[in-house]
Order: C-alpha cells, then structure tokens, then sequence
C-alpha cells in the first residue's frame, strides 16, 4: 500500500532518473528566479505594485458580465467579430467554419495557451488544413509531437542536438546542431510560412474592455506577423483576460513579463484595437475574437478556485515549485503545468486530469509567494484535493497522516515504550507496508511529560507587569516532541516580564489542509480561533514556535473562515522571535546573553516562514549570542513538505529526498558547526540528509541567557 | 528643463542598449545623412518607408539619392504587392509616437498593417522620433494609448523594446528570430 497512483509514481521515477531533463529544467528555473528578483529590485514599491495589480483582477473578475458585454461592444465597433465560445468545442467549430468559408490552406499561430487548452491543432489538421506553431519554443514542441513543460519555456528540457534533428526531419536538410545553423533554417522556413498564411491565430494576454483592444506580447514578434500577413486574424482569449480600462492594461503588460523572464517590458507589446486595412483595402480583412469560456463560469462561482481567474500565465509559480523541478512539466501538468495547472486543469479539464498530477503538491506555499497577483494557489490546490476525494476518496496514508495528532496523544500517553516500539525495525517494516510511513525516516521521539503536562504543574507564575500578554501557541511539536522547546520559550517570555497563557488550542490543522480535508481544517480553525479571539481581545498577542502555525494562524484560518474573528486573531499573531526581536529592541530581553555562545549555525528559514518574516528576527537575535548564523539555501524548499516526506515511496520519501539533495550538499559544503531551523518537520529532512543537528532558535537564545556556553558545543553531529 | 531631458535619453539609452538596441541622438538636418550611413554599413540594397515626422526638414530621399540604395515609399502609390515589396527590404523606416526612457520602448501608432509590417519584417528597423515625445515611466504610456485607442478607428498600437528575440533553445539568448535584428532609435534632439 504504497500508493493508489502507480502510473504517476512511474512518472516521479522517471523524472528523478532524467538528469538532462532535470539539469535543463532547473537552470531556467533559477535564471527565471534571479531575472524576476532583479527586475523586482528596479521598482519602486513591488509589494504596493502587487497589491494593486491583485485589487484589480479582483474587480474585473466581479464584474465580468458588464465586461465582456463593454468589450465586444468596442470590439465590434472597431470592425472585429466578437463570438462567445461556452467550450472548446464550440470555438474549433467556430475556427473550422471560417477556415472553410475563407478557403484557407495554412493556418499560422503564435502562441496561444488558450489554443492549446482547447486542443484546436488536431481537428484542424485532421480536416486537411496545413497548422503551423511560428513561436520557435512551441514549433519544437509542435516537431516533437509534445506537451510544453513549462508555460514560458515551452521547449526547455530540448537540447541543442535534439532541435537540429528535429528540424533536419522537417526540412529535409542537414541541420548541424549549432544555435547559428538552428536560427538560419528557422528564419528561412518560417518566413515562407508566415507569407503563405492564410489565417493567423493568436492568443491574447490582456482584453481591454474600453476600447475593444486585444494585447498580445512576444518576444520573438511572430505574433505581429501572424496578426498583419493573413487577411484573417482570429484571436481566442480566455474570458478572465478582460480588465476594464487601458490603465489597468498597463499595469498587467508590466507584471507579467517581469514575473515571467525578469523583463521589464516583453520585447513586443501589440495593442490591437479593431480590424487595420492593409494597402487602403480593409473589405478583404478579417478580426475575430472568440471569448471562451470553457469551464471558467463554473471557476468563478467556486469559493477557492475563482482566484485561478486572477492568474496572467507568467509562470513564476512554476520557477519556484520544489516537486515540479525534479518532475517536470509533462507529468506535473495536463495541458497547463505547474501549481497553477492544478486548479486550472480541475476547472477546465476536469478532476479526473487534475488528481493526476494534484499529489505532487507538498504544499509548500512558495507559489503563493512568487505569484505577482498573490493568488493563494496552495489553498486552491487543497480544494481541488478535496473534491478528488469526495469522490474518490483518501489514500491510506493520508488518512492516517492526518490523524497523526491523535496518534500522537496515544504515542506520549504510552512513551518510552512507544518510543521502544517505533524504532523497532520489524515494527517500521510493518508500518510502511501497512500504512505507508518510510521506514527509513527517523520519527521524532514522544515524551510521556508533554509540554501542556508540564504547563499543567508548573505553579504559574503571575506577572508583575501587565503590559504584555501573550497566548502560546504549542502546535504538536513542541508539545509532544520537544517539550523543553515550548519551556524555553516560556522562560524567554517571562523572564522578559510577559505574561503567558496556555489558551485551549489543537494543533494547527495544516496536514488536513495538505491532503484536502478542508472541512476537518475549518473544525481546527475554528476551536483555535473561538479559544485565542477572547484573548486578543483582552490585549493578548498570539505567538507560536512552529512557522507552519503562525502561517495558519494569520494567513490560512481567515481564508477558510472568512470571520471578523479570524481576522482580528490574524492581526494580532506574531511568530515568537519577531516577538522577542520587540523585547529586545525596547531592552526587555536581557542584554546578559551577548556573545556567550560560539560555533557557525547554517540557518535554513522554512517555506512558510519565508512568507512570514523571511528570519530577519532570528537572524540579528542569535547573532547577538555570540553565534555565527549563515543562511543557507537553494532558492527552494527542502523538500520535506510537511508530513509529505513520511510517506515511503516515489509520492513521498523518494520525491522528498531528491528535492532536498542540493541543499543537504550546500550545507556540507558550507562546513557549519550545526544547523537552525524553526520549522519541525524540515529539521527531521535536513538531520537526515545533512548529518547535522538541527535546533530551533529559542533554545539558543535560553542557552544564552542562561549563560550555558556549553550548549553550542554539545550538538554533536549525528 | 534641457537638464531634466538629458537625463531622461541617458536613462533610454542605457536601457535601450541593454537590451541591444540602438539609439543615435542627432540634430534634424543631419538625421537624413546618418540614416544614410546606417543604411550603408549594414549592407542594405532595398529600404522601406512609411510616414516619418519633420519628413521635409529630414530629407531622407536626397540622402539616400547620393548613396545609390533603393529607398520606396509605402502606402502612397502603387507598389505592387506590398508584402512582397516590404518583404524584400532590409531596412525599414518608421517614425514612433513615443518613447518610454524607463524601460528602453518605443511606441508607434499604425492605422494601416503595412506601416506595421514596415517594422516588423525587415532585419534593420530604424525608428525616428522628436526628443519631446520622451516621458519616463510606463505609466506616462497613458495619456498617448487613450487618446490613439479611445478613437473609434481601428488601430494598432507597438511597444517595441529592442530587437526580435528568443531563449527558446537551451536558454540562449539569439537576437533576431522573425523580426528585426537591430532597432536603431534615431531622436531627434532640436525637436
């Protein structure tokens, strides 16, 4: 029972096995990464830039009706044909009906995601019309009979060798694999191309409801040629590309290049605004606009998933995703690849093609963070889980995943001896053939004296400053697994005259949300927040250890609940060392823990922490100790994804492990002296995969304050 | 003011040249002999032009006159088939209706797609432009789009940012795939 999903744990196998595909895949990511932070870095305000480009799209998307409707009104007065396709189906019989009608031969596209949805080539061709891709990327992917990888570099897991063959195929010519020989047989073959078109397709990146424009962006500027040689342009534009004003498309030409390829402005931006005549004859030309729907009505009625709407195809989500890096975009995808292809494909293609490729999300969140319109892709990715198993149900291992809190209670109830039994080896054996957990993975130990027990016995110890209040929030980790964490932050708290509270709580529900039970994620939710609102109104601030925590807390809960509660609880949450970097700075924190400790810490900052605040607090709190701290990272996520990594298996334990490879090398290389991390389940992945210790930063900074000198030269490696 | 302007065009060409474009900064009566020599150097045989400003004070058909290479006008007498015409050509030459320091664009107006194509198909596009039509920021792109869109008559609007490129083919950068392979700005600066 290692997983209900053999043809894509096939898939993930030969994808960790492709290292061309893989050493292509990842370069383009990492330049797609670094170009976009570069070009972030040349704006004014990014943040206020992608809040506003998000407050628009959230609009247009409400408004949509009176959009379309403004649209093709200044469309058609511009002398286009405006056709609202509800399918693909309909836009195909639409295209073929005009191809017949105009006794078109060639039909030239440039490059159109919205053409590739709908799967327009293949009746086409079938029909006998001559279906040509002019964008060099999609033209390759066209030759090789294949899916694009990626949504900007279609044809990148291509290498220079294979381009020429397919090229020498097609031409009949020998194509020397060189860029120049390449290039000049292109050039040459599409130009005839391009000037025997009869009818030019294109997609559309940005609707202008205005003025009845059509914005289409290249960098190659094919699209100019396949809207102005035929004498009949047919754009298809997805629905959701409709913004209302000429201001607004500005702003959208902009963020997507930018995302996309660290551009500032794509090289060719056409703002096509009605039928343009060609040599003073505007009776022989033709502008179509088909509209499709194609599945996004019922998108926009979904609660998570209208949010997909809000996405302009820069493919920034995908540069990032830590699975899709190692997988590639043929098997995380359908027809759209990457995170974002996840809802997209539910919506448009259907569950069934979706539940392919939805497990290789470990939920991570990075999308969420690289998406210029800060569309919340892990929470649509969740949705889409959950409807997958409404119908079809959970794994085995999920479920029990899911549950591990419950198991946890009954692991510390019955601890040593639960501690006995799971490092049994015949006892792992039997877990991961029963229920999937790798037996190769090292589970945290449980203590009998959980963090709440101890809590429970102490004498509380009442403040005699009631300034500050704070309501701690445990999660499971430090309460059942690393108690001494959670007294640590105690005594940080109080010995800086805080007062603390141990509010009723259950953990943060953060694996429901990773397997899609939402429902059982809104019940968690709701107990914590019902619990910790009481107390922020009081005055109390919430703080947690556990990233993953605060992230449900302030950016998860308010999204499932949608309460003035959650929100207020949200506010008023902070992760426990941005809290203490406050203390300090007002001199509340002692100043007594400077440079007692020693040794080099490489700090890895959890995905979720990184949406948080990215470890700045606890970067300039431990250096203050005395330690040497090195951020250490790839870009990316360690691979762990939460429980993800403790599934045995290719969807699991294999799929983790290769993920984290380059950061576990990183770390070696970097020769540190022990490893910091906040995040529980990335220290289980990088002990593992590093050898190192890895501790969270409170137990330093008691360490420190307690003047135990030794503390640091007592984590040995493992 | 001519402060403020000189920053501006250091700040387009530096972005416009990173992006391998090029931009020629010269005096209207001399900008006919220095398209002239463009023209030259870069081997042309058969130039196309649509309408370009301050076209008398220019004088680009005398220039290219005394060079030998063929110079045909677009879209005011019969040419023949104009796509093979321009098609053929080398060099096209256009005027642009703005151009945006920032981000190194410039953007041209067309009513009619031959003038686009006049931008499109030959491998040297030389695009000549007034000083005054500089603005900074995309943002400033605004008042330009809605004047030339919010008008009923079809129109195409072309943000160009330097030459026709791809990294398709193993990330690589190549300049030049379906469109032009240079884009020389010439601003006029008296203007």
């Amino acid at each position: 029972m290692t997983s209900d999903n053999p043809s894509l744990t096939n898939k993930i196998y030969l994808g960790i096995h492709n290292s061309v595909q893989r050493t292509a895949l990842g370069l383009a990511m990492r330049r797609g990464r670094d170009a976009r932070m570069l070009a972030l870095s040349k704006i004014s305000d990014p943040e206020e830039f992608k809040r506003k480009a998000r407050k628009m799209k959230e609009s247009a998307i409400n408004d949509l009706d009176n959009l379309i409707q403004e649209f093709s009104k200044n469309a058609s007065n511009r002398g286009a044909r405006v056709f609202f396709a509800k399918d693909g189906e309909e836009a195909i019989q639409y295209i073929l009906r005009l191809a017949e009608r105009t006794g078109a031969k060639t039909i030239i596209k440039s490059k159109s995601l919205t053409s590739e949805e709908i799967e327009m080539n293949k009746p086409l061709e079938q029909k006998g019309y001559e279906v040509v891709e002019t964008d060099l990327g999609e033209r390759i992917i066209q030759l090789a009979n294949e899916k694009p990888i990626h949504l900007v570099f279609p044809a990148v897991h291509k290498t220079v060798q294979q381009v020429a063959e397919l090229f020498t195929q097609e031409t009949h010519e020998t194509v020397s694999p060189d860029l120049e020989s390449i290039m000049s047989i292109v050039r040459k073959t599409l130009r005839q191309v391009f000037l025997r078109g009869d009818i030019g397709v294109s997609g559309v990146n940005v609707g202008v409801a205005e003025t009845g424009t059509i914005i289409i962006e290249t960098n190659e500027g094919n699209a100019r040629l396949v809207t102005s040689l035929p004498n009949v342009h047919v754009a298809i534009m997805g629905m959701e590309k409709i913004v209302p004003t000429l201001g607004d498309a500005i702003q959208l030409i902009q963020a997507h290049p930018m995302s996309a390829a660290g551009q500032r402005l794509t090289t060719y931006v056409s703002f096509v605004s009605g039928k343009c005549p060609i040599t003073a004859d505007k009776s022989t030309r033709e502008l179509h606009i088909i509209i499709l729907d194609n599945g996004r009505s019922r998108m926009r009625r979904d609660e998570f998933l209208h949010e997909a709407l809000y996405c302009i195809r820069c493919g920034a989500c995908m540069n990032i995703c830590p699975t899709y890096e190692v997988v590639g975009g043929h098997t995380f995808g359908y027809i759209y690849p990457g995170p974002i292809g996840i809802p997209l494909t539910a919506s448009i293609h259907g569950l069934d093609h979706a539940a392919e490729f939805a497990p290789l999300c470990i939920s991570c969140g990075l999308c969420k963070e690289m998406c210029p319109i800060d569309i919340d892709i892990p929470l649509m990715i969740a949705r889409v889980k959950e409807l997958e198993s409404n119908e079809h149900g959970q794994t085995f291992v999920n479920k029990a995943l899911m549950q591990f809190e419950s198991i946890s209670t009954l692991a510390s109830a019955t601890a040593p001896v639960s501690n006995w039994i799971l490092e049994r080896s015949i006892v792992r054996t039997v877990m991961e053939k029963a229920v999937g957990i790798e037996r190769r993975r090292r589970l945290p130990k449980f203590y009998r004296q959980t963090f709440e027990k101890w809590w429970n016995r102490r004498p509380h110890n009442v403040s005699r400053l009631h300034h500050d209040r704070v309501a701690y929030f445990v999660d499971s980790f430090a309460n059942y697994n690393d108690p001494e964490l959670g007294m640590a932050a105690v005594y940080l708290l109080e010995e800086s005259g805080v007062e603390v509270v141990l509010p009723p709580q259950k953990g943060s529900g953060m694996p429901y949300i990773s397997y899609g039970d939402l429902t059982k994620a809104r019940g968690q939710a709701q107990y914590n927040i019902k619990s910790l609102v009481e107390l922020v109104k009081e005055g109390f601030k919430v703080v947690a250890t556990e990233p993953t925590a605060t992230y449900c807390l302030r950016e998860v809960y308010p999204k499932l609940l949608k309460t003035d509660d959650s929100r207020l609880v949200a506010e008023h949450t902070t992760e426990l060392m941005v809290y203490l970097r406050g203390l300090f700075q007002t001199g509340r924190l002692g100043d007594a823990n400077r440079n007692t400790l020693s040794g080099r810490g490489g700090f890895h900052i959890s995905c979720h922490q990184r949406a948080l605040s990215s470890g700045q607090a606890t970067i300039e709190l431990l250096k203050m100790t005395g330690i040497q701290v090195q951020v250490i990272e790839t870009g990316t996520c360690c691979g762990m994804g939460g429980t993800f990594g403790l599934k045995t298996g290719e969807l699991g334990y294999d799929l983790s492990v290769e993920v984290g490879k380059p950061l576990f090398d990183l770390f070696k290389k970097n020769g540190v002296d022990f490893g910091i991390t906040e995040s529980s389940v990335c220290k289980i992945q990088l002990e593992e995969g590093t050898g190192l210790q890895f501790v969270h930063p409170v137990k330093f900074l008691k360490a420190a304050q307690t003047g135990d000198r030794e503390f640091t030269q007592k984590l040995r490696k493992l | 003011m001519e402060e403020k302007l000189s920053k501006l065009v250091s700040i387009f060409k530096a972005e416009l040249e990173s992006l391998s474009g090029h931009l020629h900064l010269v005096s209207t009566n001399k900008a006919g002999e220095l398209i002239a020599r463009i023209a030259r150097e870069k081997g042309v045989k058969l130039a196309v032009k649509c309408m370009v400003p301050f076209e008398d004070e220019i004088n680009i058909a005398e220039a290219f006159g005394k060079t030998g290479i063929s110079l045909v006008e677009i879209g005011t007498r019969d040419i023949g088939n104009v796509k093979d015409t321009i098609t053929a050509a080398d060099m096209g030459l256009s005027g642009a209706d703005l151009a945006i320091a920032e981000i190194g664009a410039i953007a041209i107006a067309s009513r009619k797609d031959e003038d686009k194509l006049v931008t499109c198909l030959p491998r040297v596009h030389v695009a000549i432009i007034p000083s005054s039509l500089l603005v900074h920021h995309p943002d400033d792109a605004l008042p330009f789009l809605q004047s030339t869109l919010r008008d009923s008559q079809p129109c195409v609007v072309s943000f160009i940012s330097g030459p026709s490129r791809t990294g398709d083919i193993e990330m690589k950068l190549v300049l030049g795939v379906h469109g032009p392979h240079e884009v020389h700005v010439v601003m006029l600066e008296d203007r």
